[in-house]
C-alpha cells in the first residue's frame, strides 16, 4: 500500500473517479437536451406599468385577494438583473410576497448603452425612483408607498428615502451596504475604502472606458474567491447534472450571474468615489442632484434586513444604519445565510416573505 | 516494500493523469458547449470568437491542473512524514522552492529585458561617462535583492523591477523619450512617445501584480499542506479526490483574499488597473489619430453628442415637470357662453 493510500485508498479512487464518469456521461444527455430558451429568469407574470428611458416599472400579476392597502416598490441594484428576486418557481420573493397579498412593483433599469454614459445618480434617484414613486402614489392617490431596497438598490433607497421622507411610509432595506469603510471585505478594500485612487482610480477608469463593461464587474466579483467560483464550481458540476432540474437550477443561477449590464459611467463614478472611497453616505456629505443626503431625515419605520455570512455586504456594514437615522421604529433582522442565499435559499424563501408581511401589517 | 511501492506509484500516477485531464476535458467541453449554446449556426464570427475564449479557458484550466497536480504529488511525499512524526517541514520547504524557481524562470522577463538594457548601457557606457555611474549605482543597489530574489523572497522581485525602471530605464531611454519633439510630426511623434511611455508603465505594473499572483501560489500550496498535516495530526482524513480539490481551492482562496486585504499588494494591484487603463487611454488617442486620416466619427465625437442629448433631454424633462405643475396649479378657464 502506497502512503498516501493510507488516506485515499486506489480502489476507492477509481471507483470515485467511474461514479463521477457515469455522472457526466449522464449529465452531457441532459444538458445537450437543453436549449438556450428553456434558462428563464424572471417566472412570475407582470406587466409594464411606466417606462421612461430605458427604465421599466412592472407590477406583478396578484395572486390572491390585496391584504395590504399600500403597494411596495422593489428596488434592486444597477449591478446584474433585477429577477434575481424572481429567480424561478419557489424560489422567488416576488411570488411569495403576493401570495401572502402585497401589491408588488419592481423598477427594471434595462441595460445601460453609451448614450445613458453621462446618467448620474441625480437621475436614478430624483429621476427614474422619484417618477416611480410618483407614478404609484397617484395611481393609488396615497402620498406614500413602502420601499423594498436590495442591496445597492438599499443604499438608493436609503438616499431616496432621506430627500423623500414625505412619499415612504415604510423602508425595508436588504443587504444594503450601509458603511462602506470595510477594511477587511475584498470588495470594498479592492474598492478603495482604505486606498482610494491608489487601489482603483476610478475617474481614469470613467475616462479610459466609458460605461464600466458587465463582463469587468464579472471578473471583480469572481475574484473575490477566483478558485471556488471559477473552478471548483464547474468540477462540482457532475453531481448535479443527473437532474434536468437540477441542472436548470443551477443554468438560471449562470445566466443570472453572468447577465450583467453595464454600468453608466457617471453613476458608477460616484458610488464608487463618494461612497465606496470616501464613506460619504454616514457622514451625511453625499450629493445627489443639489441636495444633501442626511440619513437622520429618516424617519419612517425602517426593516433592516442582512445576511449573516454575507461576503459582499458585512453585517457590520448594513447594521450600522441603525446609528444614523432617526426612526424610532427600527427592527434589524438577519439570516444564516449569504448574500446570493437570501434569494435563492429555501429557509429564507420561506421565512423571509412573511416577516417582510407581517412586519408591514403592522404599520399599516 | 520498495518493490512493491513502485508499480503503486506508477499506477497512481498514471491515474492522477487520467484525473486531471480528465478534469481538463470536462472544463473544456462545458465552456464549449456554453459558448456554443444560444448562437446561431450562421454566427460564424461569434463561433470563432467563443472558440478562442474556449482555448483560453482550457489553457487557464490546463495551468490550474498543473498546480493542483503538483500539490497532490508533494502531499503523497509529505503524508508518511507527517505520520512518523519527522521532518515534513523540510519537504515541504523543498516542494515550495521548486514553485519558486518556477516563479523565477517566468520573472526571467524583466531580466531578460535587464539583459538587453545592459547591451544597451554598454554603447552609451562608450560614449558617455554619466550611464557608467548609472549602471554602477543599479549594479550596486540592485545586489541585495538580487541575493534576496535568489533565496526566493517575492518582494524582491518587485524591488529589482522597481530599480530596473527607476535607475536604467527612466534616467536613459525614458527621458529621452519624454523630450519635447519637434518638426512637423511633432504632436504624431509625441501622442506615440506618450503611448509607448502609458505601455512601459503598464508592463511594469503588470510584472510586479505577475509575482503577487505566483507568490500567492507559493503560500497557497504550502497552506494547503499545512491544512492536511493538521488534518491529519486530528485523525481527520481526506478521503476523496473531490475532497482534496476542495481543500486546495479554499486554500488558494483564502491566500488570495488575505493578500490583497492587505495594503501594498492592494497598491500594486491598483497600480495594474491604473496602468492599464491608462494605457487605454493612449491606444484610444492612436486610434482617433487614424480615424481622423480616414474622416470616420470619432469616439470622442459621439461621447460629446451623447452628452449633448443627455442634457437636453434631461432639460426637456424638468420643463415638462414644471408644465404639468403649473397646469395642475392653475384655475380651469369657466366655460365661454355660447352666443345664441
Amino acid at each position: 500500500m502506497l502512503p498516501f493510500a493510507l488516506q485515499m485508498g486506489l480502489e476507492d479512487l477509481t471507483e470515485e473517479y467511474a461514479d463521477l464518469t457515469e455522472k457526466i456521461v449522464h449529465g452531457m444527455d441532459n444538458l445537450s437536451s437543453l436549449r438556450e430558451e428553456e434558462i428563464i429568469v424572471g417566472v412570475t407574470p407582470k406587466e409594464a406599468v411606466y417606462q421612461e428611458d430605458k427604465v421599466t416599472l412592472y407590477r406583478f400579476e396578484p395572486k390572491v385577494k390585496k391584504t395590504l392597502s399600500v403597494p411596495l416598490l422593489i428596488v434592486y441594484a444597477l449591478v446584474n438583473r433585477p429577477f434575481m428576486v424572481d429567480l424561478q418557481e419557489g424560489r422567488s420573493l416576488v411570488a411569495n410576497l403576493l401570495s401572502l397579498g402585497l401589491d408588488v412593483y419592481l423598477i427594471d433599469w434595462g441595460y445601460p448603452t453609451r448614450s445613458d454614459r453621462w446618467l448620474t445618480l441625480d437621475d436614478y434617484i430624483n429621476g427614474y425612483i422619484n417618477n416611480c414613486v410618483d407614478f404609484l402614489r397617484d395611481h393609488y392617490e396615497l402620498d406614500k408607498i413602502n420601499l423594498l431596497g436590495v442591496c445597492q438598490g438599499g443604499t438608493f433607497s436609503l438616499c431616496y428615502s432621506s430627500l423623500y421622507p414625505e412619499k415612504v411610509q415604510n423602508l425595508i432595506t436588504m443587504v444594503a451596504p450601509v458603511n462602506f469603510d470595510m477594511p477587511n471585505t475584498l470588495l470594498n478594500a479592492r474598492g478603495g475604502c482604505t486606498l482610494g485612487p491608489e487601489a482603483v482610480d476610478i475617474d481614469l477608469m470613467v475616462e479610459a472606458l466609458g460605461n464600466i463593461p458587465g463582463d469587468y464587474l464579472n471578473i471583480e466579483f469572481l475574484m473575490l474567491k477566483p478558485l471556488q467560483l471559477g473552478y471548483q464550481k464547474y468540477l462540482d458540476l457532475p453531481e448535479i447534472m443527473g437532474s434536468r432540474d437540477k441542472l436548470l437550477n443551477f443554468l438560471r443561477m449562470e445566466k443570472w450571474i453572468f447577465d450583467s449590464p453595464d454600468q453608466a459611467g457617471e453613476t458608477y463614478r460616484q458610488f464608487l468615489k463618494d461612497f465606496y472611497q470616501e464613506n460619504k453616505l454616514i457622514k451625511g456629505e453625499v450629493m445627489i442632484g443639489d441636495s444633501r443626503v442626511d440619513l437622520s431625515n429618516i424617519t419612517m419605520p425602517v426593516l433592516n434586513l442582512y445576511a449573516e455570512k454575507d461576503h459582499l455586504v458585512p453585517p457590520s456594514s448594513s447594521l450600522a444604519l441603525e446609528e444614523y437615522i432617526s426612526s424610532e421604529d427600527y427592527t434589524a433582522k438577519s439570516f444564516p445565510v449569504g448574500h446570493i442565499g437570501m434569494y435563492v435559499s429555501g429557509k429564507v424563501q420561506r421565512d423571509l416573505p412573511p416577516t417582510i408581511v407581517d412586519w408591514l401589517k403592522v404599520r399599516e | 516494500m520498495e518493490n512493491e511501492t513502485n508499480p503503486w506509484n506508477e499506477m497512481a500516477n498514471q491515474w492522477v493523469n487520467t484525473w486531471t485531464q480528465s478534469g481538463n476535458d470536462i472544463w473544456k467541453n462545458w465552456f464549449d458547449l456554453m459558448s456554443g449554446s444560444g448562437v446561431s449556426e450562421t454566427d460564424k464570427n461569434s463561433q470563432s470568437h467563443s472558440g478562442g475564449i474556449t482555448e483560453q479557458m482550457a489553457k487557464n484550466q490546463a495551468s490550474l491542473m498543473r498546480f493542483l497536480q503538483f500539490s497532490f504529488e508533494a502531499w503523497k511525499d509529505i503524508l508518511p512524514k507527517v505520520e512518523a512524526g519527522t521532518n515534513w517541514e523540510q519537504t515541504l520547504e523543498n516542494y515550495s522552492q521548486q514553485i519558486r524557481q518556477q516563479m523565477e524562470q517566468y520573472m526571467s522577463v524583466p531580466t531578460k529585458m535587464t539583459g538587453s538594457g545592459s547591451t544597451m548601457g554598454k554603447l552609451y557606457m562608450e560614449q558617455m561617462q554619466k550611464f557608467n555611474q548609472m549602471w554602477m549605482n543599479y549594479s550596486g543597489a540592485a545586489m541585495v535583492p538580487m541575493v534576496e530574489a535568489m533565496m526566493g523572497k517575492s518582494e524582491a522581485f518587485i524591488e529589482l523591477n522597481n530599480l530596473y525602471w527607476e535607475q536604467l530605464y527612466q534616467p536613459s531611454l525614458g527621458n529621452l523619450l519624454q523630450s519635447p519633439m519637434f518638426g512637423i510630426t511633432r504632436e504624431l511623434n509625441s501622442t506615440l512617445m506618450s503611448h509607448f511611455q502609458a505601455w512601459t508603465n503598464f508592463y511594469r505594473a503588470s510584472n510586479d501584480y505577475q509575482v503577487v499572483l505566483a507568490d500567492i501560489q507559493v503560500r497557497a500550496f504550502e497552506k494547503l499542506i499545512e491544512k492536511l498535516a493538521e488534518g491529519v495530526s486530528k485523525g481527520e482524513k481526506v478521503e476523496t479526490w473531490r475532497q482534496f480539490q476542495q481543500l486546495w481551492s479554499v486554500a488558494i482562496d483564502d491566500v488570495f483574499e488575505e493578500t490583497f486585504c492587505s495594503e501594498d499588494k492592494l497598491k500594486i494591484r491598483g497600480r495594474f488597473i491604473n496602468s492599464l487603463n491608462a494605457y487605454r487611454l493612449e491606444q484610444q488617442k492612436l486610434m482617433e489619430i487614424s480615424m481622423r486620416s480616414l474622416n470616420l466619427p470619432l469616439r470622442s465625437e459621439i461621447d460629446e453628442m451623447h452628452k449633448t442629448i443627455y442634457q437636453l433631454r434631461k432639460e426637456v424633462k424638468s420643463l415638462k415637470k414644471q408644465i404639468s405643475t403649473i397646469t395642475a396649479s392653475s384655475p380651469k378657464p369657466e366655460s365661454i357662453p355660447e352666443v345664441s
